[in-house]
């Protein structure tokens, strides 16, 4: 009798934690799914906005860029829903060439493009590259 | 009784193997799920942090672009100190650096300026790392007067003037004006136009060409053989006629292998005639400078001026043939051809079409009457009166590779189609 509780007890302890583990498996994996195609959409819009000159990024963002069909009509700062679920953000600042973490509100010639996708208000991917054109006057300084 | 003992056992060992199985069967069961999650996550980290550092490599390719353009001695610069790398970007890192692309070996960036360089950039992100490569070349921009037929730094007047044709343009960075004339070809004009007929389109407001600057003349002075105006004086009173001027020939000194002749006339006058030139004339401090008659004339290299004036000029040539049998001259002899079919000859009873082909630069202003025929481009840097018969036909030669004092400062370009992903 008592073997037999024990040996219950065992397998369904083991089965709720196996299928606990199995859930927390599923949900994982539909994580990486989502990060995937996060990571998908914020590639194919730095791509697209890569291609563009530089003196483009800045027109086009005041006309629109049109990423993933999607046109983003603000200057630097623009949310566009993607599908149901899905936000996708581009900024674009002007940086110092020298420390491209450092923003300037001046031109220096260097312009860091920030895309980052979102999914439920979670970052799914973030990517960053920068664009560089004619200086107006800044002072390169890379040392 | 005693018979039973034996099954009992072999029950309670077989209860113990299946709850064990079944328990280790969970076990690998929830293990395998772990570890597919752990695998899966590993994965998309992985491809996230390679997509993360190909963008770096690009943005490395950008900055290297950048420490070029905003450092007009980065060659010295960049051979003496290299910038220090690699630098944050994100939340990873970048590096460039230059090498000499020419292959010459000789390793130095410095040693030639208008040599073509390599560019590397890499990015890293992670445990991932992208390199790409690009191929960049020192690139004129050509300028803009070269886009069109005819161009007048100031203003255009057409009096009594009969301009071909319709498949031509012409513009002017101030004013067009046209009084009893037929233009054709499609006008542009920065300020206005005024008088007609315009056969054709005309546009204004558009912004002004870029015009040639004071060293337009600098190469060909420097790499032409001068040809002294005492010798022109005294040979034909201050005339360039019924001769041939080309890399070959120089009647008046020493010949120039692209056909580059240089003439000070000090103040005098300067009258081109019944002549066949195949090079470039660049006349310098002339009074008054005429082509006349009939004339046929080309560069000796594709896209080199036919014929550069520091100050005024006339044309005033003619539409009619330029014969050797009324000038007694044999306009194509050994070492200058004529024509696609390559021929010279001995005799003096062909005949030529007269006309300018080529870029003709005048730096202040050209004055054109009789028939005047340019197949090129016709440059003023102020104003052009124009009476008679005008035909333009464009070339595009000068605008797609703009002769040495022709384009804007060099810049270093990248090589269309030499993108390349590094792998080592």
């Amino acid at each position: 009798m008592v073997e037999s509780v024990f040996c219950v007890a065992l397998v369904g302890g083991l089965v709720v934690v196996s299928l606990d583990t199995l859930g927390a498996s599923t949900t994982a994996q539909r994580h990486a799914g989502d990060r995937a195609l996060g990571l998908l959409l914020a590639s194919s819009a730095m791509s697209e906005i890569m291609n563009q000159s530089y003196e483009e990024i800045a027109l086009t963002a005041a006309s629109g860029i049109e990423v993933l069909g999607i046109r983003l009509a603000q200057p630097y700062l623009e949310d566009e829903e993607v599908y149901n679920e899905w936000q996708q953000s581009v900024q674009v600042e002007m940086v110092n060439p020298a420390d491209l973490s450092n923003e300037r509100f001046l031109s220096t010639g260097v312009k860091r493009i920030t895309v980052t996708v979102t999914r439920h208000g979670i970052v799914m991917a973030a990517l960053v590259a920068v664009k560089t054109g004619d200086n107006q006057g800044g002072v390169l300084a890379i040392d | 009784m005693t018979r039973n003992r034996p099954h009992s056992y072999r029950r309670r060992g077989s209860m113990y193997v299946a709850v064990l199985g079944t328990s280790m069967m969970i076990t690998v069961i929830g293990y395998s799920a772990l570890t597919l999650a752990r695998v899966e996550r590993s994965s998309a980290e992985g491809s996230s942090d390679f997509t993360a550092a190909r963008f770096y490599a690009q943005s490395a390719i950008e900055m290297g672009q950048h420490y070029i353009r905003e450092n007009p001695n980065w060659r010295s610069n960049y051979s003496d100190e290299p910038p220090r790398f690699p630098k944050p970007i994100g939340t990873g890192e970048y590096s460039f650096e230059v090498t000499d692309g020419t292959g010459d070996g000789d390793g130095d960036l410095k040693d030639n300026t208008s040599e073509s360089i390599i560019l590397r950039g890499t990015g890293w992100e992670g445990q991932s790392r992208y390199k790409l490569q690009v191929t960049m070349v020192n690139k004129i921009e050509p300028l803009t007067c070269l886009e069109v037929a005819m161009h007048a730094g100031t203003s255009i007047a057409f009096d009594n003037a009969q301009v071909q044709s319709n498949q031509a343009t012409i513009s002017a960075n101030s004013t067009v004006a046209a009084s009893s004339s037929s233009i054709y070809p499609a006008v542009e004009a920065v300020s206005g136009l005024s008088g007609g007929t315009y056969h054709s389109a005309t546009n204004t407001g558009i912004a002004a060409r870029t015009m040639p600057g004071l060293s337009a003349f600098d190469h060909y002075v420097l790499n032409g053989t001068p040809i002294l105006y005492s010798t022109l004086v005294l040979l034909h009173g201050g005339e360039i006629r019924e001769t041939v001027l080309s890399p070959n020939s120089n009647p008046y000194g020493l010949t120039n292998p692209n056909g580059v002749y240089v003439i000070n006339c000090s103040g005098g006058d300067l009258r081109i005639r019944n002549a066949r030139i195949v090079g470039t004339l660049v006349v310098l401090n002339a009074r008054r400078v005429r082509v006349e008659d009939s004339i046929s004339w080309e560069p000796a290299v594709s896209n080199y001026p036919s014929l550069l004036v520091s100050g005024d000029a006339e044309l005033r040539y003619t539409n009619e043939t330029l014969k050797k049998s009324s000038t007694n001259v044999n306009f194509n002899p050994a070492g200058t051809p004529y024509g696609a079919s390559v021929t010279t000859d001995t005799d003096k009873s062909d005949s030529y079409p007269s006309k300018i082909i080529g870029l003709v630069y005048v730096s202040s202003n050209i004055q054109t009457e009789n028939h005047v025929t340019i197949d090129g481009v016709l440059v003023a840097g102020a104003k052009i009166d124009a009476t008679g018969n005008l035909d333009l036909t464009y070339r595009s030669t000068f605008y797609d590779n703009p002769p040495p004092g022709f384009g804007e400062a060099p810049k270093m370009v990248i090589s269309p189609g030499t993108w390349k992903q590094l792998v080592d």
